[in-house]
């Protein structure tokens, strides 16, 4: 589980940003080269290239089906990632269904992909309600089932955070919504959660489950949806007969292919990865609480145990992540720059946190790649970079804080 | 011994408000501290993908960099430029 470190020229790097993508596993990676050389078969011909490469498909299918509990194969549809996948399934329960207006539940908190398929349809004359989340960043089920309406058609909610890595009761949210109405669909943007946490669709009890690839140790431009037997969506990409009509187009198939073999070691090594990323967050978290005024944001326990955000209080997270980055420690920032002006995240903001504490907030991300050591490293420049920033920058220039920004109770610390 | 400081400012192709104001406190400093230095870039140029800009203006005293998207509190900036010079006062 331990390889070296990468390096760039001369510098040390310690990557700490598993959570925007991961490196592709190298067994994946062997899957896949045949793919890319000499059985390049389309998977539709019937000739004996076409039949080896529909066959590396349908195994591919098995594999992610086996990995998610699917309960059939035909559950399984491959697309060019998460965005795809959510977008199939939000509009193909939606607009490409035909409904003209309805309602959608969904949480502040999303990704900016189902967020943005959401404003689409809001514009398109169907009601969002957007829920908002506890200083933990939790969604309460309670709240899931006050916003049903009649004309509600889906309710979207992640499995885990991207930002915070904290956990969404989403079994208990599709086991409520099915009790009360049977109908309406539940799709859950699972993205982050898988090779994390388990992932069982039919634990979980959810219709609709998008995944990406690249998310874990799988290459890019692959992902795929879990449509539960019996649920009907419209598809999103029409003018083949592909993955049961639901995805027009050629497969992707070194990238399926990959993505089946990401989620076979997912499966096969899930025991001994996620203790090693959970030994990883006690450690990160142990060493960093050496240094005052932090406190982590999201939920303690219910969490992916590969992520960590943390708000370093008095510390501009632009500057901890460029000098991070100066040292070789790539960490990422929830804040993003939007039309010329910086924007906090609007996961941290969701949670209470003000706009000061949340421009102090950084995202640690780790892996199965990662050592105890590369942790050590990290936080060690941590440290001294955010010592170094709240001596020479003002907080109040940082930006606004308030009173009831969470920074400053329910207790301090990290470990 | 007295130190040297050198002070990058990385900014917009057209500086902004911000940036023309890191500069100006830095002059400032440069002209009441011997040993320190200013050296203003664009972010197109190649060095600023060193310290990885996202938004500007990007201040760095001798290769760290203490504010982004905002000039420094020249009172800090000050008392840095002070510790890294050794000491000195003005």
């Amino acid at each position: 589980m331990t390889t070296e470190a990468t390096t760039k020229v001369g510098v040390r790097e310690v990557y700490l940003d598993y959570n925007a993508t991961t490196p592709v596993d190298p067994e994946v990676r062997e899957a896949m080269l045949p793919f890319l050389s000499e059985e390049f078969g389309n998977p539709s011909s019937v000739h004996p290239p076409g039949r080896r490469a529909r066959k590396a498909v349908e195994a591919a299918r098995e594999q992610v089906a086996r990995l998610l509990n699917a309960a059939d194969l035909s559950e399984i549809i491959f697309t060019s990632g998460a965005t795809e996948a959510n977008n199939t399934a939000l509009l193909g329960a939606t607009l490409l269904a035909g409904h003209r207006s309805g309602h959608i539940i969904t949480t502040q908190i999303e990704h900016p992909c189902v967020l943005g398929i959401c404003r689409f349809l809001e514009e398109r004359g169907f009601r969002v309600t957007y829920l908002p989340v506890d200083r933990q960043c939790r969604v309460d089920p309670e709240r899931v089932l006050d916003a049903l309406t009649d004309d509600t058609l889906i309710v979207s909610i992640m499995l885990a955070n991207n930002e915070t890595g904290t956990l969404q009761p989403v079994a208990e949210i599709a086991r409520a919504v099915k009790a009360k109405r049977p109908n309406i669909l539940v799709h859950t943007d699972a993205v982050q959660a898988i090779a994390k946490v388990p992932v069982d669709v039919q634990a979980l009890g959810v219709d609709l489950l998008a995944l990406s690839a690249h998310k874990f140790y799988g290459p890019k431009g692959i992902g795929a949806l879990y449509i539960r037997k019996g649920v009907k969506i419209a598809p999103l990409l029409r003018g083949g007969h592909q993955e049961q009509g639901m995805r027009a187009g050629t497969e992707n198939v070194a990238g399926i292919v990959g993505l089946g073999k990401a989620a076979e070691i997912a499966l096969r090594d899930f025991e001994l990865v996620t203790q090693h990323l959970w030994r990883l967050r006690r450690r990160f978290l142990r060493l960093l609480d050496e240094l005052p005024m932090t406190r982590l944001n999201g939920h303690r326990e219910l969490t992916l145990p590969s992520t960590a955000n943390i708000c370093l209080l008095g510390a501009d997270a632009l500057a901890v992540q460029a000098n991070l980055g100066q040292r070789g420690v790539c960490v990422s920032v929830g804040s993003a720059c939007s039309s010329g002006s910086l924007k906090p995240s609007h996961v941290l903001r969701a949670m209470g946190l003000s706009e000061m504490a949340a421009f102090c907030s950084v995202r640690f991300s780790w892996g199965k790649f990662t050592t105890e050591e590369e942790i050590d490293y990290a936080v060690e420049q941590t440290k001294e970079v955010v010592s170094l920033l709240r001596e020479i920058t003002l907080p109040e220039e940082i930006g606004v804080c308030d009173e009831n920004c969470p920074c400053f109770f329910e207790g301090a610390g990290l470990a | 011994m007295m130190g040297k400081v050198e002070i990058l400012i990385i900014e917009s192709v057209e500086p902004c408000d911000q940036c023309r104001r890191a500069e100006a406190i830095s002059q400032a400093l440069a002209q009441k501290y011997e040993g320190v230095k200013v050296r203003v870039i664009s972010v197109l140029d190649e060095e600023a993908d060193r310290y990885g800009v996202v938004m500007t203006p990007t201040v760095v005293v001798n290769g760290v960099i203490v504010a982004v998207r905002k000039a420094p509190d020249p009172e800090r900036l000050e008392r840095l430029i002070q510790s890294q010079l050794g000491g000195v006062k003005a």
